[in-house]
């Protein structure tokens, strides 16, 4: 087992087989330097019990093609990534310094998918982001590709 | 959930000092493993969200890279009116299931794409990496240009052709990569007047690196469509028409190396030239019965270059569904789970999924106009960087600029 230490000081115990798809941990355990406890100064509890969920779950990937579980293997991570942004967010950057390669690919994607299709207002609104862009550079770029900003698909709403 | 609403929730569980992410707080890489899996038109799109990302959209090589190696889940089919001008490019997409939904359809990106301008209209005759290779005028006549030309970036420049000679009439253009140099060729095939009728001069062009056009030798004169895009194993096909009425005999041409060779047909084709038409499937080199509609045969060359791995695939017609009868059908691409692709012979985009695993045709639900011709893979990659800086680029719009 590995003791994992989250920012607000509480430890996790995780099986080294799942814990080894960070390959941060990985590199740590294998250059000897995760003696005892290993602290994650940059993930706050409620992450890490989300991202020590989905290592649990993933254990044994390789297994899941022979054994026919890609299929619960693929809902769990539907169910997964139905969360928040911020949520989603704090995940992504979590994957990221732990280095789960699978884990960025997935939320990454997810949070792809929830962007596809949107309109800029509904995206600015989605992921609170201030448009500095003037009027008229904002239309000086319609005018370079009119095509992407009309269609049936376009979606204006926000969640 | 809406998620403004659990936002404070989770801000009252947890201790004060945990800054909470916005999307702008994310490195540029990891806001680019993001923005670069968007469909086309959200990319587009996404650029008036604010200005950085404008410029991680318009200028960051990392997101071309990142965007081009995602972009080969995401097909794009060409499409083109009945004279070959493009018409459209359609974007399908990812994980989508394309037999029921009615909504959020498969986007089409418009045809006021960024083609060169001109008064003459464009047809596409070869494509490449996601660059086109565009005609306008007649092939055949002296006043014709060449364009090469990035759909996606607007970027353009008109190819200078070889001096023209009354001695040669030309016939159409190929535009290739050479993955094992590393070069991007024109090929030009030629019928000489007065000459042999059976053949054709064929001149290259490297791009970036010859001054002047080379003539290479002759080559068997191709039966073959405007457009066609057979390029399996480093060489693009065709087959040769002498008499239409005699076998089938397939030649290749190695962009590489320039060398040209014929190739095995399939053993005991019963029928003549005429009644095939030679594609690339799923990178293997087949040829597909034109004339029979229920059953129809396709030939799968499985080992490039092996007379004896040529296999014969009998397919049945009468599982289409009824609302999309036709009489032939124009298989383009093998797709989601090795499904086959097939264009319906009408003038708009019908087209139809074969599964050979369940013996079944489904209909799949995309809109646009124009049929399908081909895949295509639209690339964020500057003709700069495909053809050297020094290159001579032109623009459809002019550039923007974004302090």
């Amino acid at each position: 087992m590995v003791k994992l230490k989250s920012n607000d000081d509480k430890e996790f115990e995780v099986e080294e087989a799942a814990v080894i798809q960070s390959e941060m941990i990985k590199n740590m355990i294998e250059d000897g330097c995760a003696t005892s406890v290993i602290p994650l100064p940059n993930i706050d509890s409620k992450t890490l019990i989300k991202v020590i969920e989905y290592l649990n779950k993933h254990i044994n990937m390789g297994k899941a093609a022979e054994t026919g579980e890609e299929d619960d293997l693929k809902e769990f991570d539907e169910q997964f990534v139905n969360m928040g942004w911020e949520e989603l967010f704090d995940v992504i950057m979590a994957a990221n310094y732990l280095n789960i390669h699978e884990l960025m690919e997935l939320c990454c994607q997810s949070a792809a998918d929830r962007l596809k299709n949107k309109s800029v207002r509904a995206v600015r609104e989605m992921l609170k982001i201030t448009n500095d862009l003037t009027e008229e550079e904002e239309q000086e770029i319609i005018n370079d590709a009119p095509w992407a900003f009309e269609g049936p698909e376009i979606d204006d709403t926000v969640n | 959930m809406h998620f403004f609403k659990s936002d404070n929730k989770q801000k009252n569980n947890i201790s004060e000092h945990v800054q909470h992410f916005t999307i702008m707080h994310f490195p540029r890489v990891i806001m680019l493993e993001i923005l670069s899996r968007l469909p086309i038109k959200s990319i587009f799109q996404c650029k008036i969200v604010c200005k950085l990302w404008y410029h991680l959209l318009t200028s960051d090589p990392l997101f071309v890279k990142m965007n081009q190696t995602r972009s080969h889940n995401i097909p794009c089919i060409l499409l083109s009116n009945g004279d070959y001008s493009i018409s459209s490019i359609l974007e399908l997409k990812a994980g989508y299931d394309y037999y029921s939904c009615r909504h959020n359809r498969p986007i089409v990106l418009s045809h006021k794409f960024h083609l060169p301008p001109g008064e003459l209209p464009l047809r596409v005759v070869s494509s490449c990496n996601g660059l086109l290779c565009l005609v306008s005028g007649r092939i055949r006549y002296e006043n014709h240009s060449i364009y090469i030309n990035n759909p996606l970036l607007g970027e353009y420049f008109k190819l200078r052709l070889p001096e023209w000679k009354k001695s040669l009439c030309p016939l159409t253009y190929r535009f290739r990569f050479s993955e094992s140099s590393e070069q991007y060729k024109v090929l030009r095939f030629a019928v000489m007047f007065g000459g042999i009728r059976d053949v054709v001069e064929l001149e290259i062009l490297t791009i970036g690196v010859d001054e002047k056009w080379r003539y290479v030798g002759i080559v068997p004169r191709p039966v073959w469509f405007f457009y066609e895009k057979i390029y399996v194993n480093g060489a693009i096909h065709w087959m040769d028409c002498e008499n239409p009425s005699s076998v089938v005999r397939i030649n290749s041409f190695n962009i590489a190396t320039e060398e040209a060779k014929t190739l095995p047909a399939p053993p005991g084709l019963e029928n003549s030239t005429s009644s095939w038409t030679l594609a690339e499937l799923g990178n293997c080199l087949c040829l597909i019965d034109i004339i029979a509609f229920d059953p129809f045969d396709i030939w799968w060359m499985k080992e490039y270059g092996i007379a004896e791995s040529w296999i014969k695939d009998r397919i049945h017609g009468n599982g289409i569904p009824a609302a999309i009868r036709c009489v032939t059908l124009a298989p383009f691409i093998i797709w989601k789970d090795g499904e086959m692709l097939m264009q319906t012979d009408s003038d708009s985009i019908r087209l139809v999924s074969y599964s050979r695993k369940e013996n079944k045709y489904r209909r799949v639900k995309v809109y646009g106009n124009g049929s399908a011709r081909s895949i295509c893979i639209p690339t964020f990659y500057s003709l700069k960087t495909i053809m050297g800086d020094n290159f001579q680029v032109s623009y459809v719009y002019p550039k923007i600029e974004i302090a």
